[in-house]
């Protein structure tokens, strides 16, 4: 119980309001990613591109209810059947979002192990929601119509679903993974910056000699004491304005 | 006259940034004035107006000294929450401003008196009242996702209005919008100013900001390099050196004393400039 | 999202219905349908749902949905689980080497029907309910904000993320972009798209946190209020209570017929 506490505390770190405001976009380039699919014609789903930037951004748990509410919202105004699969999608959200947590996503066999990680993942996931909950079948996809092609030859329904599934399954999350850690790469550092899981910057300000007068007056830096002996507000120091590190997230990061 | 807003030696910097954003500001607003910030891109306005209403240090992430105090509670120390009742911040993008929850203008107006756990009848008094002060009468029941950039910004407006606050912090709260939904826009502000609300505006239109103007700042890289009346601020031709522009007027008077005319005062607005050029033309 | 606003609670019984009933309803409809031995009460109540789409005005994107998926995913379970499940001992049909079994179809349907209620009881709940309603209705039994913003927000950030990726792509074969032609030259041609659209959308995000963070959102120790009306009449009580009885019916039933004690339900010959 003690070990459990710090744990939900760091989960619920996780969801500040700047991480809830990216779950709608995430939840939309998910969308889009499918859409897109559907437009083109592939044979691809491409629907959790999303999930995997947020969870380099804010952590594994947001990332999983990003994929819940990604399949959540599919089922409100497309097709309620997606509904069970968002357990897989949540899933695959927080097994990302360790993985990048032990920072996994700033090497390339990082990316790869990730790449793995998430078909496999998503492949049992999606097999036993299509076994258990639809009987094999939903009729919605390609999918299905292989994996009848799979009875006929294997006369079992759980390995057919799930090797169909499968390599389905590892082609699509390749390229999600790659389209993912392009967009990642593509962010800007200043708004990449300001969230506590910052995979892809290597800067840590701990280290940096703080000063804010560092590229002009060398001669006056900045000292909290010296801010206070200044202050013209008596009270000022003893409310403890001095220096101060607001960035209270990235410690428990 | 008492101050309203007392900053104190604040700098700012943010993660991972290469430099501050705010060195050293020290400065003071007076309640009930018309308070303008000018400077050129990324002098650090922006930051300021964050930092004034709470989100630096509460949402964005950096190193901060010094303090600001609003209405006597030190920022630091007070939640975002608790300081919108006292100060509320209009910025420029209208479409980023709405909660993106509400389906009609009422109920976007709303949101913020909802979160506080205002109780829902004065919440329709409140809502009727702001849509009328914004001119949203007529778009009330439509989705805000629907309305013109002019009419959104004002939806944000009332938002922030509705929560009551005493200050109003205007961060290029017209840069996107047409020069017509600029002055409407504009037009509110200054009733409110005239109400007693105290108002902190960034503006580029240097004609409104001498026009309006109680006090002038002038922000360089992060510092302050200049404070004081629009008619000092302005008419001094150091400041254009700072990035920022003098109303035209202004440089009218100091092109007029550069060709030798016998000009005794640069004005920053229209009507003693008038007067000026009609008597060296007679 | 305006299809998603029209339902404000006027118009038909549906649309006034609080939505916390409508829930209810879903559950106490599907959940019923699993629980029966067989697919007979999932078939009656399926005939239920199509009443209640006639009443609420939806019944032609009712049916396309429930023919639309009942019949492809019908065809594939009677063909996987008919001829395949190793449940099979009775068979009915026969031809070549396909052999249709008895308990595998009854699964089948089972299955199938069980569905349909659910997806067609969770259809008609959406499409008779504005999300604002039902989220004030939510919170008005303590959903967290938060969850309340999400939801709501997804459902309105979505639709505009679309509407600019359209503008932009409407704009590019404006300019002669290829967007047809082989895979490879159609992915070249959409990928740039998406780039600028979710960067951007990206860095909006952080102003709209500045913009809720302002409005008070995630306030410490204050009970929301909201501006969505959300009542609780009398016939919602009424409507409350009827489908908690029959759901309660439905499990006593079940309970006696599966162990024996009063069949309720026809024995297919194989059964469950």
């Amino acid at each position: 119980m003690a070990k459990k506490e710090p744990f939900w505390n760091g989960v619920l770190a996780q969801f500040s309001t700047k991480s809830l405001v990216l779950i709608p976009i995430a939840v939309g380039i998910n969308l889009i990613g499918g859409t897109l699919c559907s437009t083109l014609k592939l044979p691809l789903f491409l629907d959790m591109i999303g999930t995997i930037v947020i969870a380099c951004l804010s952590g594994p748990w947001v990332a999983a209810l990003c994929g819940l509410l990604t399949n959540l919202f599919l089922a409100l105004v497309a097709n309620p059947v997606y509904l069970p699969y968002a357990l897989s999608s949540v899933l695959c959200g927080l097994v990302v979002g360790y993985m990048v947590k032990a920072g996994l996503f700033k090497k390339i066999w990082g990316v790869v192990l990730i790449w793995l990680a998430c078909a496999v993942v998503n492949t049992v996931t999606a097999s036993l929601i299509t076994v258990f909950v639809y009987g094999g079948a939903t009729g919605v996809n390609g999918t299905s119509v292989l994996t009848a092609a799979l009875v006929v030859a294997m006369k079992n329904i759980a390995i057919s679903v799930l090797s169909s599934s499968m390599l389905e399954n590892l082609v699509d999350k390749g390229i999600t993974v790659f389209i993912a850690y392009l967009m990642v790469k593509k962010i800007p550092q200043r708004f990449l910056s300001q969230y506590a899981l910052d995979s892809a910057g290597d800067a840590t300000e701990d280290s940096q000699e703080d000063d804010f007068d560092d590229d002009l007056d060398k001669e006056a830096p900045f000292d909290g004491a010296a801010a206070g002996s200044r202050a013209k507000l008596g009270d000022q120091e003893s409310q403890g304005v001095g220096r101060k590190e607001s960035g209270t997230s990235k410690d428990e990061a | 006259m008492t101050s309203i807003i007392e900053v104190e030696d604040f700098s700012f910097r943010y993660r991972n940034a290469s430099s501050a954003a705010l060195r050293h500001l020290s400065f003071e607003v007076e309640r009930g004035s018309f308070f303008c910030i000018v400077g050129a891109n990324g002098s650090g306005k922006s930051t300021l107006c964050n930092a004034l209403v709470g989100l630096i240090p509460h949402y964005f992430v950096g190193r901060s000294g010094g303090g600001i105090r609003v209405k006597g509670n030190q920022v630091a120390d007070t939640s975002i929450p608790e300081l919108s009742k006292h100060i509320g911040l209009v910025f420029q993008n209208p479409f980023n401003q709405l909660s993106y929850t509400a389906g009609t203008v009422a109920e976007e107006l709303a949101y913020g008196l909802g979160n506080h756990g205002v109780p829902r009848e004065l919440m329709e008094e409140k809502v009727r009242q702001v849509a009328a002060l914004m001119h949203l009468e007529s778009v009330i029941d439509k989705n805000p996702l629907e309305l013109s950039g002019g009419q959104v910004q004002r939806v944000a407006f009332g938002s922030t209005f509705i929560m009551e606050p005493d200050i109003l912090v205007l961060d290029e709260c017209t840069a996107q919008l047409d020069p017509l939904g600029s002055e409407e826009i504009f037009d509110i502000v200054k009733r409110l100013n005239d109400r007693g609300i105290t108002v902190v505006m960034v503006d580029h239109d240097m004609e409104r900001v001498a026009r309006c103007a109680d006090q002038v700042m002038v922000l360089d890289g992060g510092r302050l390099v200049a404070i004081g009346s629009p008619q000092e601020v302005l008419s001094d031709p150091r400041t254009m050196d700072h990035g920022v522009d003098l109303p035209d007027f202004a440089k009218l008077s100091l092109a007029l004393q550069a060709e030798g005319y016998p000009v005794d005062r640069i004005h920053t607005t229209e009507e003693p400039t008038v007067s000026m050029v009609k008597e060296l033309l007679s | 999202m305006a299809k998603l606003c029209v339902a404000d609670g006027s118009g038909n019984f549906l649309d006034r219905m609080n939505p916390l009933v409508k829930i209810l309803g879903i559950f106490s409809f599907g959940l019923g349908a699993l629980i029966w031995p067989d697919f007979s009460l999932g078939l009656v109540l399926l005939l239920v749902l199509f009443l209640l789409a006639a009443v609420a005005g939806i019944l032609p994107s009712f049916s396309k949905l429930i023919l639309g998926f009942g019949l492809p995913v019908s065809i594939m379970l009677l063909f996987i689980q008919g001829c395949y499940s190793p449940k099979n001992r009775v068979i009915i049909a026969s031809w070549g080497f396909l052999h249709l079994g008895l308990e595998g179809t009854l699964y089948a349907a089972k299955i199938v029907s069980t569905l349909l209620v659910f997806l067609g009881a969770f259809y008609i709940v959406n499409k008779t309910t504005y999300t604002g309603r039902l989220v004030a209705a939510l919170s008005g039994i303590g959903l967290p904000a938060k969850i309340g913003y999400l939801v709501l927000a997804s459902l309105n950030v979505v639709p505009q993320m679309e509407h600019r990726i359209k503008v932009i792509r409407q704009a590019q074969s404006a300019r002669g972009l290829e967007t047809g032609g082989g895979l490879i030259s159609r992915i070249k041609a959409y990928l740039p798209l998406l780039g600028p659209v979710v960067l951007s959308s990206l860095t909006d995000s952080q102003e709209r946190g500045m913009t809720l963070e302002t409005r008070g959102f995630g306030i410490k120790g204050v009970r929301q209020s909201s501006y969505v009306k959300v009542d609780w009449r009398k016939s919602d009580q009424l409507a409350c209570w009827l489908l908690l009885v029959f759901f309660l019916l439905v499990l006593l039933a079940s309970i006696l017929s599966r162990t024996g004690i009063y069949p309720f339900t026809y024995d297919w010959g194989g059964g469950r």
